[in-house]
């Protein structure tokens, strides 16, 4: 075996590496301060969001019930505004998905989606069949397509809603799944107010700020992509002959849209709306240019989005409104990349052995 | 660098595969006896591939989190496997590879670097027989995905001995057990990266003899499961392989995503609860077992959790967030693992008491990617 056994890679060479490398740990410009980064961030976006979540969907729950206590079609409207105002408050924090609302699967039990088997319609069916009572003990063990705000939707914004709703267990169900989002949402709501303090002072130690500002990097930069491939290329398919309304989030109650402008709106306020913010981050970088064409990506997906005049279910089967779709489609794929940049500017990995598989 | 060249001749070949089944025809697979010899004041040494900016190295960390080994690797690499003689680190390139690196990590001196034979490719995982004299790798014809596991003679400058089929294409993942090979053969016909046959993929497990490469068993997934890739697995000792698995269908299915298999019985395919079967994304990138064989951890990437799993009992255990959380390893503590990132972290796990513990790492290994797989040895 000594035969085999060259010394090709003298010491110096591994001792050049690390040099090397230590010197790479060090060439960003010049570290940005996390803890107060991630302070704002928390404070003036993510805490108020999650407030916001948490009164709509306390609404929502009381609506549910005076609906329930004498169904009419006044009180089901009102409970379809109030179902409305909460799924998008949900749209608009939905993009964080680390901490509290990972809890119990918090974040499946809200919106279970998408759900390409329709688990959901099974589930409600059997529900709805059961007599168990709706009670905690019964969400502790329930599928979580009965959970959330696609169950919810099915029961208020069905053709024959008021008519389900008179008779048999609907009501019942609807008042008990509008009161469960209302606790998990207060619970998480409660849960960051305490994260907030612990884990996102301005006094937090660097390194595991810059851990924390990653989570915070991830939820601005992962949805674009999601929101692109599930949110509209799948229902879209390849052409408005092909395409699958039912695929899209949402399509009961008709928001698709709705949903998509939430999610962008709070990206874009996550991207620039706040005290400390990656936008800024970016001009400090040097790289003000791309800063400026991620603001002006988001700009013209709002004014692309604004445009598409029918609902998502009808557009995605109009040849018209279909080349906008894909237009948007691109336009999300552009600044998937120019986030992806941003990250790159910055430092910030966000994955590698999740981009790829082995 | 020295460079295995006699790999090519037919004649030479035959000659090692006399010698091999000479070998294994006097029953010299001898046990383990002890990891190393000179292991007087022993400190674990944690050995991955780990890349940056497209630079690519096999690193070893010791227990401060200092680095000891740091070796240049020519692309990136998959999984590592250690010599049980020498201190030696074989490490895979990542499919579809051209190389198998042997380095010494005491002192980072390379020992072969061997080449892929022409129009095989090597799939990312390696082992060595219990007595060290043999090299074992999966690999695939070029042309059609065609399994083969390729043992090669450690003494004879790693010169192919024996050459046996997978019985499936695109082996992943092999272990080597009392004179049994097991292959995960993952079912799915790759051209450089791209998938070519998802429409009929056939993952099967596959148990060779070491000795000729005798099929004893082959298990398939069942039809209605085809496409799951059977891509990883650890073994425990009362012989329950547990297996971790890949999902090539809609994005939308709720799939299994491990099983277990035990000779002569079907495979038992375990779904963690909904939810959090849909956080792992219909994608595991790794699984080891504790020191007592008990729990096997399996990492999702993808999903930014590792889950456990209880294998005596057949179930979920319980599950920890972990971003791109990938590289796995036991620690002699039961029910402790190691866990590495692509973000370059290293964590303590135990599931048990639900600890997670980030390690300390000097902060050049934590720029780096900590790749698929690590392992842990002692110097």
């Amino acid at each position: 075996m000594q035969s085999t056994h060259t010394r090709m890679w003298p010491v110096w060479l591994a001792a050049t590496a690390l040099v090397l490398l230590a010197g790479l740990a060090h060439a960003s410009p010049q570290e940005p301060d996390w803890p107060h980064f991630n302070h704002q961030l928390v404070q003036q976006h993510l805490l108020p969001r999650y407030a916001q979540l948490d009164s709509t969907a306390t609404a929502l729950s009381q609506a549910s019930a005076t609906l329930c206590r004498a169904p009419n079609q006044q009180a089901l409207q009102t409970a379809r505004e109030a179902w409305f105002d909460s799924m998008q408050a949900w749209q608009g924090i939905q993009h964080v998905q680390f901490g509290p609302v990972q809890f119990l699967m918090r974040n499946f039990s809200l919106e279970f989606w998408p759900d390409r088997k329709n688990i959901g319609a099974r589930q409600l069916r059997q529900t709805l069949a059961s007599d168990l009572p709706y009670d905690d003990e019964f969400f502790r063990h329930a599928s979580v397509s009965i959970q959330g705000f696609p169950a919810l939707e099915r029961l208020l914004f069905d053709d024959n809603a008021l008519q389900h709703l008179q008779q048999g267990r609907s009501c019942e169900l609807t008042t008990a799944i509008a009161a469960h989002i209302a606790q998990i949402s207060q619970a998480i709501h409660q849960e960051w107010q305490t994260k907030a303090l612990n884990e996102f002072s301005p006094k937090q130690d660097t390194d595991t700020a810059a851990d924390l500002a990653v989570e915070l990097m991830a939820s601005l930069v992962e949805p674009i992509e999601v929101i692109r491939d599930s949110k509209l290329l799948k229902p879209m398919a390849d052409s408005t002959q092909t395409a699958k309304p039912k695929l899209l989030e949402s399509h009961r109650s008709g928001s698709s849209l709705a949903n998509i402008r939430s999610n962008l709106a709070a990206l874009n306020e996550l991207y620039q709306g706040t005290d400390a913010s990656v936008d800024q981050l970016l001009q400090q970088a040097d790289a003000a240019e791309l800063a400026r064409d991620i603001r002006l990506s988001f700009t013209n997906l709002d004014r692309a989005l604004s445009q598409i005049s029918s609902p998502l279910k009808i557009a995605v089967a109009q040849p018209e409104a279909h080349v906008q779709l894909v237009k948007i489609s691109t336009q999300l794929k552009q600044l998937n990349d120019q986030l992806h940049s941003a990250m790159d500017v910055l430092g910030i990995q966000l994955g590698f052995n999740s981009r790829d598989g082995d | 660098m020295f460079l295995v060249s006699n790999w090519g001749s037919t004649a030479v070949m035959e000659t090692n595969r006399r010698r091999f089944m000479g070998l294994m025809a006097a029953g010299l697979m001898l046990p383990v006896t002890g990891v190393l010899a000179n292991t007087g004041r022993s400190r674990p040494l944690l050995i991955s591939a780990a890349s940056h900016a497209n630079r690519h190295w096999l690193l070893g960390t010791d227990d401060t989190g200092a680095t000891r080994l740091h070796y240049p690797l020519p692309s990136r690499a998959h999984h590592v496997e250690l010599h049980p003689r020498q201190p030696w680190v074989a490490v895979a390139a990542r499919r579809p590879g051209d190389y198998i690196e042997v380095v010494d990590y005491q002192n980072g001196h390379q020992i072969a670097r061997i080449p892929v034979d022409p129009g095989y490719l090597f799939n990312g995982h390696v082992v060595f027989s219990d007595d060290g004299r043999w090299l074992v790798s999966t690999e695939e014809r070029a042309s059609d995905s065609a399994g083969q596991v390729v043992i090669r003679d450690v003494e004879q400058s790693f010169a192919i001995a024996e050459r046996y089929s997978t019985g499936g294409i695109g082996p992943h993942e092999l272990l080597l057990h009392n004179n049994e090979l097991i292959i995960a053969n993952g079912g799915i016909h790759t051209h450089g990266r791209e998938k070519l046959n998802l429409d009929s993929m056939e993952p099967s497990l596959a148990y060779l003899d070491f000795a000729s490469g005798r099929l004893n068993e082959q298990v398939f997934m069942p039809a209605e499961h085809f496409q799951l890739s059977i891509r990883h697995m650890d073994l425990n000792p009362d012989g329950i392989l547990a297996i971790a698995m890949q999902y090539q269908g809609d994005s939308g299915d709720h799939k299994p995503l491990v099983a277990l298999h035990r000779r002569g019985q079907p495979l038992q395919l375990l779904a963690a609860p909904e939810a959090i079967n849909r956080q792992m994304k219909q994608y595991c990138g790794s699984i080891r077992l504790d020191s007592s064989g008990q729990i096997a951890a399996v990492s999702s990437p993808r999903g930014h959790v590792v889950t456990f799993w209880d294998l005596p009992r057949a179930r979920f255990l319980t599950m920890m967030h972990c971003r791109d959380g990938c590289g796995l390893s036991a620690t002699g503590q039961p029910g402790e693992f190691l866990a590495s990132s692509g973000l370059g972290h290293l964590y303590r796990m135990n599931p048990r008491t639900h600890e997670r513990e980030r390690l300390p790492l000097d902060p050049a290994a934590a720029r780096l990617h900590w790749d698929h797989h690590m392992k842990l040895a002692s110097v």
